[in-house]
């Protein structure tokens, strides 16, 4: 349903997450580190579609630029590392094994049974066909922009011939050859439009990747509450566990003090599943500012809770069970009060069936 | 050599630290009347005085730190002096000095005004070092040494003293030895614009220069707050949180010298009278947080190129403050009712 859940989809091959990633693919952060640990999840199919985007950028610009050899000018005839054959056959190879290598372990990693949102369906849709067409298209151009000196029509003298009479007189010799000279024979040799168009779609990926990167990092912290937001039915069950735990801790012990602080540990366990946690440096007033600034709660139970719970665990006062029956009461109010917050989150969130990704989290104070 | 020193009343009133806390609400309602739109100064400095310890002011002149301590005074009922301080004051003429009585033939000693209750020791950084270490010996040990004698120094005795932090020509900064010695630094600022209109408009309202206040208590009144302070409990992981705030000042990348032992000693003192200030008789992360920087970052030294950054040590104790953890919500050892 949304970004957690993608990710939470990929729990299934998290196995796989764990093999050697092959070289060159995505970035770790692409991929999930091991399941359980939801703070430390990607931001979903989304990250994962832009690492892919940003990887195969960078690689078809790198090899543009040993092609193209921009020292000698777009289609120049010779010389660069890629002048060698078989360096030319070998890189292709590798392009053609890594292309396919990270296709499929995107696929794998994306689980298509999931239901991704419109969005980020149609982004790793996209990404899906473009690796696997890169992943042959790359070598494909490789070895067609390659002139082979064997196969060649052009004569091996001629070649051997251009370099010397090149350097010291520069401007004569590249007019007596015109670019699309050597047209017999089976060398092809690929028209400048298209290689124009090659590099202007490469130009154009590295565009389209950095713009998504750069989307992926602005809007860090948002998909992550957004997931939080995002199980608004279990969000109930969470809460009412939290309450739970708080009501049992009540019930189980004699002693209101341990119980006073278990129902404000179940309030603060409580605010943290619906966004709003605790930050080690948080006194508890700190805490229940945060949570009224988010609207989470508001009224004289979180207040009076905050207050029992500081009496009971930084004074020696006697407790009785006159406190534990307020810090009750009041862990019920606020249980309420956050049921009610998730229900209308979740009203909300049906209303607005398809919100867009990097749209305002309704816990946007939770940073 | 203290046998001669005020006995403390504190025990004849008996105070909790609720009724001391009510007394001192009631003291600063009455300031607030002569001192407008300065509440968390206001604040600041009366726990520094409940806390027992002394205070520095350090802002720009004129924004109303002579009212203030003078204020003060007037609503405790406290023997009030003042010294302004200047580059030619002696040390003589802070502490007193012995001279020749004619009549009887003796050597007499005339006390100076430090042998007050609140001494408003104003401009402090304009006096010489020497001048300087004359006060801040009788702050720290509560007595003065003349001649080969020591005199204590009436109890309370709280100094209030102000500095302006812009350097001056003839302006000598404290050493940080001996700002150690305050408890704690306090910074007015300056007023809101409706809050500026408003002092403006009780002053054409009262028709005088400053609001008459009345004195709502005296010597020993102060000492049984004082004492009650001491009533207020504080759990061992705040003062474990206490230490891990000192011990961070002391790690932080942008401080060449942490706060010292005594930083954490003045942290607890005053988190305890916010406890007080706040009706309550034990202490809560929340005090420690509160008064943290105003007790701590006078302590500090900065890292030099921290100064071409403008960065100051209220600053970096704040940063310090937001990243060092507080207690857990559990306690650590389990509790009992």
């Amino acid at each position: 349903m949304s970004a957690q859940d993608a990710t939470a989809g990929r729990g299934g091959p998290a196995a796989q997450a764990a093999d050697t990633p092959p070289a060159g693919a995505a970035p770790p952060g692409a991929y999930p580190p091991g399941p359980g640990d939801g703070r430390s999840r990607p931001a979903g199919a989304a990250a994962a579609a832009g690492a892919a985007l940003a990887t195969l950028a960078v690689a078809g610009t790198a090899l543009a630029g040993v092609l193209l050899r921009p020292s000698r000018g777009l289609f120049a005839d010779s010389a660069g590392p890629a002048g060698n054959t078989a360096v030319v056959i070998l890189v292709s190879l590798g392009c053609l094994a890594a292309g396919l290598a990270i296709s499929a372990r995107y696929r794998r990693s994306l689980g298509y049974d999931q239901n991704l949102p419109a969005v980020e369906q149609r982004l790793a849709d996209a990404v899906r066909f473009t690796l696997i067409g890169a992943a042959l298209l790359v070598p494909l151009m490789l070895l067609l922009m390659h002139r082979f000196p064997g196969g060649s029509g052009t004569p091996p003298e001629q070649s051997r011939r251009v370099p010397p009479s090149r350097i010291p007189v520069d401007p004569p010799p590249v007019h007596d050859r015109p670019p699309q000279a050597p047209s017999h024979g089976w060398s092809f040799h690929v028209p400048h439009a298209l290689g124009y168009l090659l590099l202007a779609a490469l130009v154009l990926a590295v565009l389209l990747a950095a713009y998504h990167l750069w989307r992926q990092l602005r809007r860090g912290p948002v998909p992550r509450t957004a997931g939080t937001y995002g199980q608004a039915p279990g969000d109930h069950d969470l809460l009412a566990d939290a309450v739970d735990s708080g009501r049992r801790a009540l019930l189980d012990g004699d002693d209101p003090r341990a119980a006073v602080i278990a129902c404000y540990a179940a309030m603060e366990d409580s605010l943290a599943r619906s966004g709003v946690a605790r930050r080690a440096s948080d006194s508890p007033q700190d805490l229940l500012e945060r949570a009224a600034g988010s609207g989470l709660l508001d009224g004289p139970h979180a207040t009076d809770l905050t207050a029992l719970f500081r009496e009971a665990r930084y004074s020696t006062h006697p407790m009785d069970t006159a406190h534990r029956d307020r810090a009750a009461a009041a862990l019920d109010a606020i249980a309420a009060q956050l049921a009610e917050h998730a229900a209308r989150v979740a009203a909300a969130r049906a209303e607005q069936p398809a919100p867009a990704a990097g749209g305002p989290s309704p816990a946007g104070g939770d940073r | 050599m203290t046998e001669d020193r005020t006995p403390p009343t504190a025990a004849a009133y008996g105070m909790t630290p609720r009724e001391a806390g009510e007394r001192a609400a009631a003291v600063l309602a009455e300031v607030r009347t002569a001192v407008v739109g300065k509440p968390r100064p206001l604040g600041m400095v009366m726990l520094g005085i409940l806390a027992g310890g002394h205070v520095l002011i350090e802002d720009l002149p004129g924004l109303g730190k002579t009212l203030l301590a003078r204020s003060f005074a007037t609503a405790l009922g406290l023997d009030f002096r003042r010294i302004q301080f200047t580059p030619d004051l002696l040390p003589s003429d802070v502490t007193g000095a012995p001279f020749y009585d004619q009549r009887t033939a003796d050597m007499v000693f005339r006390p100076g005004p430090v042998f007050t209750h609140l001494l408003l020791a104003d401009e402090i950084n304009r006096t010489p070092p020497k001048t300087q270490a004359s006060l801040l010996e009788a702050m720290a040990e509560s007595q003065v040494s003349i001649d080969g004698s020591t005199r204590p120094l009436p109890d309370p005795f709280v100094v209030i003293a102000t500095a302006n932090p812009i350097e001056y020509e003839g302006t000598y900064s404290l050493p940080e030895a001996q700002l150690d010695r305050f408890l704690l630094r306090v910074r007015m600022g300056y007023l809101t614009p409706e809050q500026e209109t408003g002092m403006l408009r009780a002053r054409v309202a009262r028709a005088a220069p400053e609001a008459v206040l009345r004195t709502l208590g005296n010597p020993g009144e102060l000492m049984a707050m004082r004492a009650a302070v001491e009533q207020v409990e504080v759990d061992d992981d705040l003062l474990a949180y206490v230490v891990a705030l000192v011990g961070a000042t002391r790690a932080h990348q942008h401080i060449q010298v942490g706060a010292s032992p005594r930083g954490g000693l003045a942290l607890v003192q005053l988190a305890r009278a916010r406890a007080v200030l706040d009706l309550r008789d034990y202490v809560t992360p929340e005090d420690v947080k509160d008064v943290a920087v105003a007790a701590l970052a006078h302590r500090v030294t900065l890292k030099p190129e921290l100064w071409v950054r403008q960065i100051d040590a209220d600053d970096v104790v704040a940063e310090i403050v937001r990243s060092v953890a507080a207690p857990q919500t559990l306690p650590r050892s389990p509790v009992a009712s």
